[in-house]
């Protein structure tokens, strides 16, 4: 986690597995994460449809491939929960981390794994666990447990960190082409 | 009785009357009195409630930072420090806790009541098959969201999203600002915002200045001790009521020094004492004090507007002692009571006449002017009585009193100029002529100014902080509002719902901002259960539902929940009690307001709506009211303003008639009438030619220059025959003028716009009527050659 405090930018492609109980089948998606410290995110899925969750630090957007008005997630407790984990994570923040959950961490040779069980009630309610998983500053796999059994599971691939972003690829990652808040 | 009897026995009735008026006294405004015409006073009393709600009490402070960050602290520590104070009754700076939670246990076993406003034509086409695939593809990709976890519960019981709609319209009340770490912030993340709600009414000055003076104070510990500069910006109509009262009171404190300076000038010039001062004002004061106590007696209530227009007219009263203090100081020999008596005819009849003035008031169809005209008449019955049979005992026979040389020289001087202008009556009569035609030349460029904002003076830095808050925040504004009225507040839900289906439907084409409505919290019984029977009248949704979702991929059993909670009773509809006695009375409170006997919806707009645009869009709609508090103000200020001149010439005609039943001629009576004709055309004359538009105060004004006019008019006449008396009546009007200036005129000095019109008409007219008093001479018969002197 020291390691990923240091980084300049990181950018990763994933694989997602969804597994709720009210659908037959696993969702999927693939796509592409970038994490800016110490505060800004997006993470993009080419697959199957295209969608864009922007995170620019409390400001949480999500538009789909239906290309309507950016949905602001900001006021949702749960989802700003639910996203802000992955700025501490990235950040690797490990003092919010641990006010956050209840971290258990083993390392060995083949890499490191952070339990993670949340303190706060309302945050119970919906998570029992997310794992974490990875080798050297990378993390390549995270997994998160609803207290309904629901589980998604995230594949990171091709991690590359300290990447550096000049201002216009900074504009275009985190562009939200219009005002995040609703009416 | 004797004079120690008399001056006992006011001093004991002053004493009571005065402790009554404290104990008793309680000023109240209320503007339906001084509204025509019953459907005004139904939009009178709304206003009324609107000037004292939520709305208006709120104030909105935004504190700024180079980084949002340090706002955020900053507002957070200011709202500590403020949250307990005794004028804050609340005090937001984020979302409510868990309105999601309140909002879920109201209206999720409610959802079918609220699912469409149009649910006949809407719902076959929300469930026909292709709409619920659609909706079931919208779920799944719901799910992919960071709010799935919380989505997920709902959609297994709730899959069509009928709760989802409820939420959707329960956000258009919310203020369009993020959250921070549960601290709103603006759009733009420079600003934190704060929502105080103060304890006081806005225009309450006295708790508003305390509270604004410890939250400045606050803000400057927080500025002080911040690493980063901090700036704090505020709206709320207290903040214009408290700098309006500071700025009046320095005005006013100034002006009442000039004032009483030269008062003081004036009484110790001409009558070296100042206690000739103190006497020549008590009568009026006397006056204005019963007037004050018989309206409380016999009304039981005395209102502001009332008091204040009330005891300016009684100003007039300060003629009738400076008369009597006038002939007391150059008539050594005679006594006061010797003095009064003579004098008695000539005070009564400018006291009648006065009075016949103010009948006018009374003949209008304004409750409220009525109550000025009483109160006007009984303030100046008093005031003369007191001249007449108290100020003598407080004189006594003053044997042995010299006279004070200037009022001697400046009385024979006056004297002695109004010979001249007596030998010349052709060339007076000429220049009156002369300046009658001036006036009415000018007449014609009169203009009237009805709009009350530009006699607020408000002030422009605080008008631009207002203007730059409110555009961060994009608050509505409390003075434009629709009214959905009904006989309680279910009729005015009932109206409400064809409200905001027309405001949405120009919403929608741009007709119109956006708005605030109870709709969004409330319909009423008949379309909640239009929309429930809709729902059930749809036999197969389950399966319908269950289709759609099986083909976008979800199990069968997932909705089990859904079918299970379709055969359980709907519980009853929602109505405004259960509403208001819910954790989410305080939104409903501000958009449905308890008239007593009726009951209004309300929706309040935000943005630049044309009201022309708003009636259009609501026309034919009954009982529902757009109202724009700035052109409802204009407009009864306007029906004041005309009303006022309208009784002038009502009054006009009783004067005359007194004037002709006392003096049974016609020259007399003319002759004391005139000059404040005059005096009148020569005022608006000299307004109209200098380009000033006239208002409401420029008229009230005229009524008080009228009744002095006919004063001065009536003392020459009653001393023209007599040169020692005419002498020193000449200088009672000198004096009275005098006085009148430095009471009234300085007011023309004033910064705010209407103490500049009381004062610019009052100065203006009161010159005006000493200067045209020897106009009553041309109408007299030629009197005798002056005895040398």
């Amino acid at each position: 986690m020291a390691g990923m405090a240091g980084t300049s930018g990181v950018v990763a492609r994933f694989r997602e597995v969804k597994r709720i109980a009210l659908l037959s089948e696993p969702l999927e998606s693939r796509g592409t994460l970038t994490f800016v410290p110490p505060d800004r995110l997006a993470r993009v899925t080419t697959e199957p449809s295209e969608t864009r969750l922007v995170i620019d630090g409390d400001r949480f957007s999500f538009r789909d491939a239906t290309g309507g008005d950016a949905v602001d997630l900001s006021a949702n407790p749960i989802a700003r929960e639910v996203v802000s984990n992955f700025i501490v994570l990235f950040n690797g923040d490990l003092e919010e981390l641990s006010r956050r959950y209840e971290p258990h961490f083993t390392s060995g040779p083949e890499g490191w794994r952070l339990e993670l069980i949340p303190r706060d009630g309302r945050l119970r309610e919906f998570i029992a666990r997310v794992t974490l998983s990875g080798r050297g500053r990378a993390i390549e796999r995270m997994e998160l447990l609803e207290t309904g059994g629901d589980r998604t599971t995230t594949w990171f691939e091709e991690v590359r960190t300290d990447v550096a972003f000049d201002d216009e690829d900074l504009a275009r990652i985190f562009s939200t082409r219009d005002s995040a808040a609703p009416r | 009785m004797s004079d120690r009897a008399i001056r006992w026995l006011f001093a004991t009735a002053a004493v009571g009357f005065g402790l009554y008026a404290v104990t008793h006294l309680e000023v109240s405004t209320d503007v339906t009195h001084f509204m025509p015409a019953e459907s005004d006073a139904e939009l009178a009393v709304l206003a009324s409630r609107l000037s004292d709600s939520e709305l208006t009490r709120t104030m909105i402070l935004t504190v700024g930072a180079p980084e949002i960050g340090t706002a955020i602290a900053s507002a957070r520590a200011l709202a500590d420090a403020l949250r307990d104070h005794p004028e804050v009754a609340s005090l937001r700076s984020g979302p409510d806790a868990d309105p999601v939670e309140h909002v879920y246990r109201l209206y999720f076993p409610r959802r079918y009541y609220f699912l469409s406003e149009d649910p006949e034509r809407e719902l076959p086409e929300l469930l026909s098959p292709a709409a619920l695939r659609l909706r079931a593809r919208e779920v799944r990709a719901s799910l992919e969201l960071p709010t799935a976890p919380l989505a997920k519960r709902l959609v297994a019981v709730d899959p069509v999203g009928a709760f989802q709609r409820i939420l959707s319209r329960l956000r258009t009340q919310r203020p369009p600002l993020d959250t921070v770490d549960g601290q709103f912030v603006t759009l733009d993340h420079r600003w934190a915002v704060i929502f105080l709600t103060t304890r006081a009414g806005a225009f309450d000055s006295k708790p508003q200045a305390r509270l604004l003076e410890d939250l400045h104070a606050a803000f400057a510990k927080i500025a002080a001790v911040s690493p980063r500069p901090l700036l704090l910006e505020a709206s709320g109509a207290n903040r214009f009521a408290v700098a309006a009262e500071q700025s009046i009171r320095r005005d006013v404190h100034s002006i009442v020094a000039v004032s009483f300076l030269g008062v003081a000038a004036v009484f110790l010039l001409f009558f070296r004492s100042l206690r000739f001062f103190a006497l020549a004002v008590f009568p009026s004061l006397s006056g204005i004090l019963f007037a004050a106590v018989a309206m409380r007696v016999a009304l039981g209530r005395v209102d502001g507007v009332t008091l204040a227009f009330g005891a300016s007219l009684i100003g007039v009263a300060i003629d009738y002692p400076i008369h009597v203090l006038d002939h007391y100081r150059l008539e050594p020999s005679a006594s006061a009571r010797a003095i009064v008596a003579r004098l008695r005819p000539s005070l009564v009849l400018g006291a009648l006449t006065t009075m016949a003035s103010f009948v006018g008031l009374a003949l209008t169809s304004f409750p409220g002017f009525r109550e000025i005209g009483l109160f006007a008449t009984l303030g100046m019955a008093a005031a003369l009585g007191v001249t007449l049979f108290v100020l003598p005992a407080f004189l006594g026979a003053g044997r042995g009193r010299g006279v004070p040389p200037l009022a001697l020289r400046t009385a024979r001087a006056l004297g002695r100029g109004l010979d001249r202008l007596d030998a010349r009556r052709r060339l007076l009569a000429l220049a009156l002529v002369a300046g009658a035609v001036a006036s009415a030349a000018f007449l014609p460029e009169l203009r009237f100014d009805d709009d009350l904002t530009r006699l607020m003076s408000l002030d422009p830095t605080l008008s631009a902080e207002e203007e730059r808050v409110r555009e961060r925040v994009a608050r509505e504004e409390s003075g434009r509002v629709v009214f959905a009225l009904g006989e309680d507040a279910d009729e005015a839900v009932a109206r409400n719902d064809a409200v905001a289906a027309r405001l949405e439907a120009a919403r929608r084409e741009g007709r119109i901002g956006d708005f605030r409505s109870l709709h969004a919290l409330l319909w009423s019984r008949e379309l909640q259960e239009r929309s429930l029977r809709a729902w059930e009248a749809v036999p197969d949704k389950a399966d319908r539902v269950a289709s759609a979702f099986a083909a976008e991929g979800f199990r069968p059993e997932a909705l089990a929940p859904f079918r299970a909670d379709l055969a359980a009773p709907p519980p009853p509809p929602l109505d405004a009690a259960a509403l208001r006695d819910s954790p989410l009375r305080d939104l409903v409170s501000p958009l449905l307001l308890d008239l007593g006997d009726r009951a209004a919806a309300v929706t309040y707009l935000r943005g630049p709506t044309d009201p022309a645009v708003l009636g259009e869009v609501l026309d034919g709609l009954e009982h529902v009211h757009v109202f724009d508090q700035r052109t409802f103000m204009n407009a009864i200020y306007k029906e004041f303003r005309t009303t006022t001149l309208e009784q002038i010439g009502v009054g006009c005609a009783l004067v005359v008639l007194v004037l002709g039943l006392r003096y049974r001629r016609w020259r007399p009576a003319l002759a004391a009438f005139l000059p404040s004709l005059f005096v009148a055309g020569a005022t608006l004359a000299a307004f109209a030619a200098a380009g000033v538009p006239l208002n409401l105060l420029h008229v009230t004004s005229l009524v008080l220059v009228m009744g002095m006019g006919v004063d001065y008019g009536i003392f020459i006449v009653d001393s023209a025959g007599d040169r020692e008396h005419l002498d020193a009546t000449l200088l009672s009007l000198l004096l009275s003028c005098l006085t009148t200036v430095f009471v009234f005129g300085t007011l023309a000095l004033s910064e705010h716009a209407a103490l500049r019109a009381i004062g610019a008409t009052t100065g203006i007219g009161v010159l005006l009527s000493f200067l045209l008093a020897p106009a009553t001479l041309v109408l007299l018969r030629p009197r005798a050659p002056a005895a040398a002197g």
